[in-house]
């Protein structure tokens, strides 16, 4: 694999530096590549200075093997399918590890605040890069899982915004919660 | 500027409407339906989250013994609102009853494109399945729990579907063969406790991963060219009046791209025929991961395990789960000599074995020394003894440890902790 360079340029005009390997984990990247319009500097309008070394970061890890990232961003989501056997033809020991590894490097990349979540789920899904969207939506439903009302607004800032009467019963709802849906 | 703020403010909400549904889709029913309280905004999104997903966290505990009333009312309730397509439809919960209610939300699925349909009945009752599930003609996962299955005459397989499974679910021999060999994307079957078949023949070119566990079901495979797993639990052994077809020379004739067996329980007895081979009439070249239980005082057993094992020059990792019991066996051990002499393979990829609950007899000492000396890349051989073994255990390690290891890397690992104590 050659190791060219592509340079990306955020919403307020720095210049980023990334290996064409790493770009190709985002599909809208690699169709520019591939389609050969590579001019130099790929300006990415949608991406702030502050978000895209967050976003270069994640292509380093995973250019160039999209396959085994999507299986560990699913990972949580299918668990559901209990169907599935758990055997994979692929999966051996040194495989293992290295997803292990993976893993944990997930866990400390995932560690931001909010407002990041925000933007990387914003800037995977406008670059296409699925493990990274994968990740970052993952971590935005655990944030409602299982969590009461009052929790849910805390967790992304949502302001209440029903009238007096409708609070009223809104919260009449939340208080009954635990016992029954909000329909009831 | 306001602009910004207000989107910083209210993240979730502004995001665009693809990534809000993926986030949806990841919470169960419960949790999607909470969100209408949060703000007004927030009032009406949950009606479109195409995936409906029902578990016991949805019945609120104050419920106590009305919670299947509880839940059917909630499933009313949400199908009612609901607007747009129904991609998921699951409902598993251990207070789910058979009843009238779950033939109407069918019905009313029946007119959507579900893609994934579960029911999980955990009464004792079965649940008869109205035929109108088979009108699914998108379905890829369907999954049955506490059902009775008849299939109408008219229907004409699933044609994307990709994965069944069925436990404890009632239905003919006919009505399963029809299922399996009509559904041309079946890639995975799973049966666990079906009630019905006594002999089962399947045949479908796609399948990838099978399953069956529960009473012993005499099993025909034929034409499954694509299995790559097969993992088979029989709870009993073969009647001995039971007429059967199955046999080690026999079950995976088809399968010469098996990569993966476990044949626990029973199973192992009720491939045993008279006159066991030597090896089988393949080889198993793709055969990377074994696993079985055996009875180690019956001979016939012994053969059949030896003949399985000749046959697949190629494992990578061996799993035995012994036990004994002269009483069950067909053939009790009596000379080990025949399986001495059977003993006959090299196993050149095979880098991890485990035998657990050992018992201390003269096979499992063959079989260990067998194997240490024709494996040349083993890595591990974990063994833990039985308690009831414990007695000669310290004999027989001391035994074990003088055999010879074709891999310089080999290490004997003892993972019970009974046995430190003993040591």
């Amino acid at each position: 694999m050659s190791s060219t360079k592509i340079f990306l340029k955020s919403s307020d005009d720095k210049t980023f530096e990334i290996d064409e390997t790493a770009a190709r984990a985002s599909e809208t990247l690699k169709n520019i590549i591939d389609g050969g319009c590579l001019d130099g500097v790929i300006p990415l309008p949608n991406v702030s200075s502050n978000i895209l070394p967050k976003v270069i970061e994640y292509c380093k890890k995973h250019g160039g093997d999209n396959g085994s990232s999507k299986k560990i961003a699913n990972g949580g989501v299918d668990k559901d399918k209990e169907i599935l056997p758990d055997y994979d033809e692929e999966e051996d020991k040194r495989e293992k590890v290295r997803v292990d590894e993976l893993k944990k490097w997930e866990e400390e990349y995932m560690d931001f605040d909010q407002q990041v979540l925000y933007d990387l789920m914003l800037a995977a899904n406008y670059l296409h890069i699925k493990g990274l969207l994968d990740l970052t939506v993952e971590k935005a439903a655990s944030m409602i899982r299982g969590r009461t009302p009052d929790q849910i607004r805390e967790n992304f800032n949502i302001n209440s915004d029903f009238t007096p009467e409708e609070e009223e019963e809104m919260i009449l709802i939340e208080d009954e919660w635990d016992d029954e849906w909000a329909f009831d | 500027m306001e602009m910004v703020s207000c989107s910083t403010q209210e993240m979730l909400s502004n995001l665009p409407e693809n990534i809000l549904e993926d986030i949806l889709s990841r919470l169960s029913t419960r949790d999607v339906v909470r969100t209408s309280v949060l703000s007004t905004m927030w009032r009406y999104k949950w009606i479109s989250v195409p995936h409906l997903i029902f578990s016991d966290e949805c019945i609120p505990i104050s419920a106590g013994s009305l919670g299947h009333d509880k839940l059917v009312k909630i499933v009313y309730h949400v199908l009612l609102l609901h607007r747009g397509p129904v991609v998921t439809f699951k409902i598993s919960s251990l207070q789910l009853q058979s009843c009238s209610e779950i033939d109407s939300w069918m019905l009313y699925l029946s007119f959507n494109t579900v893609k994934e349909f579960k029911l999980q009945i955990s009464k004792p009752e079965r649940h008869n399945i109205p035929p109108c599930l088979f009108s699914f003609t998108q379905l890829i996962h369907l999954i049955l729990v506490g059902c009775i299955i008849e299939l109408p005459v008219t229907f004409q397989g699933f044609s994307c579907l990709k994965s069944l499974g069925f436990q404890k679910v009632t239905l003919s021999n006919a009505t399963l063969e029809r299922l399996v060999s009509t559904c041309p994307q079946l890639e995975m079957l799973k049966l666990v406790d079906i009630d019905g078949p006594t002999h089962i023949e399947l045949s479908n070119p796609k399948l990838k991963y099978l399953t069956i566990s529960g009473k012993f079901i005499d099993i025909c495979l034929k034409d499954l060219t694509s299995l790559v797993s097969a993992d088979f639990y029989a709870t009993n052994a073969a009647h001995p009046d039971q007429q059967r077809t199955i046999n080690i020379t026999n079950i995976l004739s088809s399968v010469l791209g098996i990569q993966k067996l476990v044949m626990q329980g029973w199973f192992l007895q009720s491939l045993v025929i008279d006159d066991v081979p030597r090896r089988l009439p393949s080889t198993y070249d793709h055969l990377k991961s074994i696993s079985f239980s055996l009875n180690v005082e019956d001979m016939k057993e012994i053969l059949v395990a030896i003949c399985l094992l000749n046959s697949s020059p190629n494992l990578q990792e061996v799993e035995i789960l012994i036990w004994g019991n002269r009483e069950f066996a067909i053939v009790p051990v009596m000379d080990l000599q025949e399986a001495k002499d059977q003993l006959g393979c090299t196993f050149n990829k095979l880098r991890v074995v485990t035998m657990s609950k050992l018992l201390g007899m003269e096979f499992e000492l063959e079989l260990v020394k067998f194997i240490l000396a024709n494996s040349p890349m083993l890595e591990r051989m974990n063994i833990s003894p039985a308690i009831i073994g414990i007695g000669n255990v310290l004999a027989f390690f001391k035994k074990l440890l003088t055999f010879k290891r074709a891999s310089p890397q080999a290490e004997i690992v003892c993972s019970d902790l009974e046995l430190d104590r003993a040591i």
